[in-house]
């Protein structure tokens, strides 16, 4: 019960907050339409460190970044937006254009047809969204049983189970993509370099070799972490380490 | 006074023909001149017309082509002289083929006019001095030319070759011999008192280690040279070389066993060797002219030499030639290092950068100067890898080298110019050259220090460099970002996804339903359980029923009788077959009978009772009056039944 209340409170000032939160986001907004991009970047910025993620926000502070050229930095937010809407066309065009303005272009090795079509799948929707079809799902489910169970028509019985297993399947398969999609959202599964240049390097420490050299807005998957050094893969494959101060992962 | 106006005229025809032979070749001009000569003189008298027209034809007509021979037969290794002669103006000599003679000299050609007391000739000869190197019979074939467009020709005449006499030959072959002797004596000679020394100073090198070679002229102090040049320089195959000036070398005296010599340098090179193995320098040869003094010639058979010329002087050919010198070339110390670019002398090495912090597409350049002594001229630029970002320049090459006598040395600057394209910090370095030094006979090796380049971002549009951009991207490029978003949607504060909010979604429509199927299965145990003590409590309330049936029997009360007896067994269906007493009928209890596979017997046994009872309840007065009997087949029934429900 005092549970719940907790909930009901952290509901209400959610929105209180919400409200302040939108007024920024739309000062930010006007400080962007007049040009002042480097005040609409530290105002996006403030936004984004309270604990309320948009992919709204990010894509306009990486239109921000976009314009005083700041590739690197504007890169990391489409990517951060896209990543809480997978689905959005706006976000994916401006995305495409700031790449267009990196340095590094890589020959992308194809992926197993599996992993693509299991991420194609499951950024069709963002994490809540799958998280809601899973939840009507569950709740499908449950109608279908009780249904089963109150029913004495004997086609009725019969089809109603027949769709409480074709929906728990659903469930599942909900569940599993909405698992993908929230971890893919809220761990840290890809980077970006930010830094004009950095050094890849064949293990996690200064004395290794260099293997190769990558420039500010190049992208790539992040493996492992190991102190200050990330194991990463580039698209073209070529996996190497990098430490933390030139990239952000998102 | 005829005679001298003939002169006088014939004087001017000379001139007027020798006019003509040199500026008009072509006959018809000058039979066209003849005519305007002979127009112009129309006044002169006809007497001397006559005379003028004589000379003239005679000038013209009388020609012919000898040919003479000074002497024929002609003795075997013998000169002579072939002359061919003409009277005439000649034009387009043709010599004759002089097969199977040695033409010597010729032809000499030589022309004269004379005019003697009016008397006009004319002369053209041409001569050839030949020698008969065979014996035999040979023919002189005809010459030809042309006079006045008529061709002439000479005679074709044999020669005859003959062998010289025994006294001649033997005469011929002393003089060879004597001029022999005498020119290896000259020789022998000349030979101590002329001659070039080639020296090297060093007979084994080191690829790419400088040799110097110097070539001296030496002559006898006394000795007469007549003419000295050079036949032949020599040319340094597997070698590059360097030439020192010697312009300004001046002879020298110098006493060889104290004999007194003067002597000059004729060449001095610095040679840097390329290949390996004995490499062979080439020799330097004069041609020289010396005179000596010869004594009377004692083998001389000329008295005429012998007394007067006894102290003559003679010029004799004689070729300086120097020794062929021969060098061993060294192959450098294997193996040899990998940043060895072919600098060997012993150098010293300094890089550094002109600058290490820069903008993007602003130039910096990095230089390496390798001075000392060494072959400086011929390094080429160390192939230097710049950290990738960077536009690399050609190396320029800055040589402050000189070659002298001890070798080329000063400094040779390579200078990298390189352009930052992207922003950052790079490292670099160190840059690492190794040069092979021939006094310690080892390889050195220098190594710079590290670099950090710091590249700051420059002017925008002086960066970004793409290499490539792919055929289909490049549309993107004019296009510019979308637009910002306006409202705020996609907003939330955290994961949805197995929050609280979705757990207990999903477990509270699980609980739901499993509470659900909960209640529904209790409800119907509850059912279930009030049919069981129905069925079980069947038999008993049947029983219960049929004593009634059987206590209204001993009152006789009949219509009573048959109500009990009719609830008994209906009431006992009902409860066994739990179905309601109100939608019981006689069909449903027939079904339903049949369908708990109940004998056929018992079935007719039962509906027959039943209609029994029934008929009996409506039309009491029409009863059957056996009511022991029907209430014993009741029973018996009831007892089948409840062995069979």
């Amino acid at each position: 019960m005092i549970y719940f209340l907790v909930l009901i409170m952290s509901f209400v000032f959610n929105i209180s907050f919400s409200q302040n939160f939108e007024s920024k986001f739309k000062e930010a907004n006007s400080l962007y339409e007049n040009e002042q991009f480097v005040e609409a970047i530290d105002l996006y910025e403030e936004l984004t460190n309270n604990n309320i993620t948009s992919a709204d926000l990010f894509y306009n502070l990486g239109n921000a970044y976009y314009r005083v050229n700041n590739i690197g930095l504007s890169i990391y937010n489409y990517s951060r937006a896209l990543k809480l809407n997978p689905s959005d066309e706006d976000i994916k065009f401006n995305l495409e254009i700031a790449k267009l303005k990196t340095i590094d272009k890589f020959d992308e090795v194809p992926k197993f047809f599996l992993d693509d079509l299991s991420n194609t799948i499951s950024n069709l929707f963002n994490e809540s969204t799958w998280t809601f079809i899973n939840l009507f799902f569950a709740i499908l489910t449950g109608v279908f049983i009780v249904l089963f169970n109150i029913t004495r028509d004997i086609f009725v019985k019969k089809l109603s189970i027949i769709l409480s297993f074709l929906v728990i399947g659903l469930f599942l398969v909900s569940f599993y993509f909405g698992y993908h999609q929230s971890n893919y959202q809220f761990k840290a599964t890809n980077g970006v370099i930010i830094s004009p240049s950095a050094y890849i390097k064949s293990g996690p420490d200064d004395k290794s070799t260099d293997i190769l050299i990558l420039h500010e807005g190049t992208t790539f998957d992040l493996l492992e972490e190991y102190k200050d050094w990330n194991k990463i893969k580039l698209s073209d494959g070529n996996v190497g380490w990098i430490d933390d101060e030139s990239i952000l992962t998102y | 006074m005829i005679n001298s106006f003939d002169l006088y005229l014939n004087f001017i025809v000379l001139q007027l023909n020798v006019f003509c032979l040199i500026f008009l070749n072509f006959e018809t001009l000058f039979i066209n001149f003849r005519v305007k000569v002979i127009k112009n003189i129309k006044n002169i008298s006809n007497s001397m017309k006559v005379i003028l027209f004589f000379l003239l034809s005679n000038l013209i007509f009388s020609q012919e082509l000898t040919i003479s021979v000074s002497n024929n037969p002609v003795v075997q290794g013998e000169k002579f002289r072939v002359v061919f002669t003409i009277d005439a103006n000649g034009q387009d000599f043709k010599a004759p083929n002089f097969s199977g003679f040695k033409l010597i000299s010729g032809p000499s050609m030589s022309s004269s006019t004379q005019i003697i007391n009016g008397r006009y000739s004319q002369s053209q000869s041409w001569t050839y001095i030949l020698e008969a190197p065979k014996t035999g019979s040979f023919f002189i074939g005809p010459a030809s030319i042309k006079v006045e467009g008529k061709s002439v020709n000479s005679q074709r005449i044999k020669i005859d070759v003959v062998e010289p006499s025994q006294a001649e030959k033997e005469r011929r072959k002393q003089e060879q011999d004597t001029e022999t002797q005498l020119k290896n004596e000259a020789h022998s000679i000349i030979k101590d008192n002329l001659y070039v020394v080639a020296k090297a100073n060093k007979s084994s090198a080191y690829l790419g280690e400088q040799v110097v070679a110097t070539y001296t002229l030496y002559a006898h102090s006394d000795l007469n040279i007549v003419e000295l040049n050079i036949d032949k320089m020599p040319v340094f195959n597997g070698f590059w070389t360097q030439e020192i000036n010697l312009e300004n070398n001046k002879w020298q005296n110098e006493n060889i066993n104290r004999v007194p010599f003067r002597k000059v340098e004729v060449k001095k090179v610095i040679l840097y060797p390329q290949q390996t193995g004995n490499v062979k320098l080439e020799p330097l040869i004069f041609n020289s002219v010396v005179r000596l003094r010869t004594q009377g010639g004692g083998n001389s058979r000329d008295v005429f030499d012998q007394f007067f010329r006894r102290n003559s002087y003679r010029d004799f050919d004689y070729k300086v030639k120097s020794k062929e010198l021969t060098i061993n070339i060294k192959e450098l110390p294997s193996p040899r290092p990998a940043d060895f670019y072919g600098a060997v002398g012993s150098l010293n090495i300094e890089t550094w950068f002109d600058k290490t912090e820069t903008v993007t597409g602003e130039p910096i350049t990095f230089k390496i100067k390798i001075s000392g002594n060494g072959n400086l001229k011929l390094l080429s630029a160390p192939e230097i890898t710049f950290p990738t970002g960077f536009e690399v320049y050609d190396p320029k090459v800055i040589d402050n080298s000189s070659v002298n006598l001890s070798g080329t040395s000063g400094n040779v600057q390579f200078e990298y110019l390189i352009i930052p394209r992207n922003a950052g910090e790079f490292k670099f370095g160190p840059v690492s050259l190794s040069f092979f030094d021939f006094s310690k006979t080892s390889y050195q090796n220098f190594k710079s220090e590290d670099y950090l380049i710091k590249v700051g971002k420059g002017k925008p549009g002086t960066t970004t460099t793409t290499n490539f951009v792919d055929k289909e991207k490049i549309q993107y490029l004019g296009k510019d970002i979308r637009f910002i978003k306006n409202e705020l949607n996609n907003s939330k504060s955290g994961k949805f996804f197995l929050s609280i909010y979705h757990i207990v979604g999903v477990l509270l429509t699980a609980i739901i339903v499993f509470f659900f199927i909960i209640f529904k299965r209790k409800k119907e145990e509850d059912s279930k359980n009030i049919n069981n003590v129905k069925i079980r409590k069947a038999n008993k309330i049947a029983k219960k029923r049929l004593s009634d049936a059987k206590k209204q029997l001993d009152n006789s009360n009949k219509e009573k009788f048959y109500e009990e007896i009719y609830k008994a067994i209906f009431g006992y269906i009902s409860d066994k077959l739990l179905i309601d007493n109100s939608k019981l009928n006689k069909e449903l209890i027939k079904s339903k009978l049949h369908e708990r596979k109940i004998s056929i017997d018992v079935i007719d046994s039962v509906m027959k009772n039943i209609e029994k009872c029934e008929y009996v309840r409506y039309a009491p007065n029409l009863g059957d009056d056996n009511l022991e009997r029907i209430y014993d087949e009741i029973s018996e029934v009831i007892a089948k039944l409840e062995d069979n429900l």
